[in-house]
């Protein structure tokens, strides 16, 4: 075969040559940064992860253009959220549901961009989490967690002040509830729990915790609702 | 007179491999498959976009990273210019022009914090740039179809650079994902298909009750680590190569049957096209789709 193949020359262009090596090295940098960070060379990870997670703050990471990306892998059941506004009146008014009316399994997340943003916002290590938890302490760790967490609490100010997401309304308050099912594998047994999450005050422009079961919670079929720890 | 060196023989094998001729019909297939994708995917979220993407969206109000995004003040034109660029790179309408422009508008939107996507949005900007730079537009365009009247054949054969790019970059998509079936506790105990089948998120299924069909899940997951895990190579061995690609063609089409992840198994389907061989690829389509006239292919590589 190597008989066959014509050796560089001058009848081979430099232009073509160094195409040559720049596809080359093109797909070396693709394989080596497709390599996982166990297998890769740790120093390049090491250097390029801060840049990235930099670049990832600002919705920039060239990686993302290229590779897949790393995924978490633990995922269970159900998970939904609620944005309801309450009106200078005292009406309540539910100004954005995830899944819409939280059907859970009837409509999976991803059929609606709506419902995939609002709950990819949460990240789903945390709604991973939630929906894996069972033990009440581990799930109340991480429902703390999602409380501090800044996206949540600017989303909640969001619907106070934004037209397009409140309809025009004016808004004395929103409320965020959050919904989380999960599913023993060995035995199939499912669980869940909903959880007032946060409460913005629209005038104050300020956001408080809450405590306690969430309302009207979701008919997911087999769910066992367990009390918020 | 350049000397049969070792270097000079590695640059004469790269040479060969990148720039040999081959037919341009996987990347024909490729450029129509991607556009719908590009096409399609971003149609779906146009009743969503103002919500969502708009100035004072959900995105704007939720993350930091997105109120200074272009595509927060730009969102009509963005969404616009996908949505033409994709449709004539479908058709093959000025390809070189309208797959860069679908490749820079779908990174911008991508670039948006990926609330909306699920893998396949990183990917295509990537791969929509080596299509509008490659030959794809010789065969089955507008492009060609022009170029024909004019009395100038686009060829159909080419140098297959872009088509060794493609390879490589699904080699390695596969790479990258393989290391979680082998470090992960549910791929070990053969749990995630399981997972995935149960999960109300994803699962098209969602009121089978998955309890029952928990051996034939756990023998599911084996089966898609074996394959995941064993492509990167497997693709490049001629004698497993078709095997390969029609098992993992099979793979992504029962994950679309079975669960919803967006537009990722459609573009891993249409990509997964670039290593069959263009005979093949000509077996399996009507004749009425085939490349139009022109000079011949050359011989299989």
């Amino acid at each position: 075969m190597a008989d066959s193949l014509t050796l560089p020359s001058a009848s081979v262009s430099l232009g073509r040559r160094v195409s040559v090596w720049c596809l080359t090295m093109y797909c070396g940098f693709l394989v080596v940064m497709g390599l996982p960070v166990e297998l890769g060379p740790r120093a390049l990870h090491a250097v390029t992860t801060p840049v990235r997670d930099v670049l990832d703050d600002y919705g920039y990471n060239p990686w993302h253009f290229v590779f897949p990306g790393r995924r978490g892998l633990n995922k269970r059941r159900n998970f939904a959220v609620r944005y309801t506004g309450i009106t200078s009146q005292g009406e309540r008014v539910v100004l954005h549901e995830a899944p819409p009316g939280l059907t859970g399994p009837a409509m999976r997340i991803l059929d609606d961009a709506r419902t995939t943003a609002s709950i990819k916002i949460f990240g789903l290590t945390e709604g991973g989490a939630l929906m894996l938890r069972r033990s009440d302490e581990r799930w109340a760790l991480t429902v703390e967690r999602i409380r501090r967490q800044g996206t949540p609490k600017r989303s909640v100010l969001g619907f106070c002040s934004s037209d397009t997401l409140n309809g025009g309304r004016d808004l004395s308050a929103v409320e965020l509830d959050l919904f989380a099912a999960g599913i023993a594998y060995e035995s199939g047994e499912q669980y869940g729990r909903g959880v007032r999450l946060l409460r913005a005050n629209c005038d104050a422009q300020t956001v408080s915790p809450l405590d306690g079961d969430a309302d009207n919670r979701p008919e997911w079929p087999g769910v066992e609702w367990l009390a918020v720890p | 007179m350049t000397r049969d060196t070792a270097p000079a023989r590695i640059e004469a094998r790269l040479t060969e491999w990148f720039f040999a001729e081959a037919s341009i019909t996987p990347l024909v297939v490729v450029r129509v498959g991607l556009g719908l994708v590009a096409f399609w995917s971003t149609v779906g979220y146009l009743p969503h976009m103002e919500w969502l993407w708009g100035e004072h969206g959900f995105l704007a109000e939720s993350l930091v990273s997105y109120r200074t995004h272009p595509l927060r003040f730009h969102t009509d034109a963005v969404f616009g210019a996908i949505v033409v660029s994709s449709a004539c790179l479908t058709i093959g309408l000025a390809t070189r022009l309208s797959g860069l422009i679908a490749a820079v508008s779908m990174a911008v939107l991508g670039s948006s914090g990926y609330a909306h996507t699920w893998g396949w949005g990183t990917v295509m900007p990537a791969v929509l740039v080596i299509i509008a730079l490659s030959p794809a537009r010789n065969g089955w365009s507008v492009d060609a179809w022009w170029a024909a009247r004019r009395g100038a054949w686009l060829p159909l054969v080419a140098p297959r650079w872009a088509l060794r790019l493609l390879q490589v970059h699904v080699a390695v998509v596969y790479l990258s994902a393989s290391w979680h079936r082998v470090n992960d506790r549910g791929w070990i105990h053969g749990e995630m298909v399981y997972a995935a089948f149960a999960n109300g998120m994803y699962s098209r299924y969602p009121y089978v009750d998955p309890q029952p069909f928990k051996p034939v899940f756990r023998v599911l997951s084996y089966i898609t680590e074996w394959l995941e895990v064993t492509a990167p190579v497997a693709l490049w061995w001629r004698p497993t190569r078709m095997v390969y690609v029609f098992a993992l063609m099979g793979l992504h089409l029962g994950l679309e049957v079975s669960a919803i992840v967006g537009w990722w198994q459609p573009m891993m389907i249409v990509l997964l096209v670039v290593f069959l061989p263009p005979r093949w690829i000509r077996r399996l389509l009507p004749s009425a789709m085939q490349p139009a006239d022109g000079p011949p292919d050359l011989p299989e590589r």
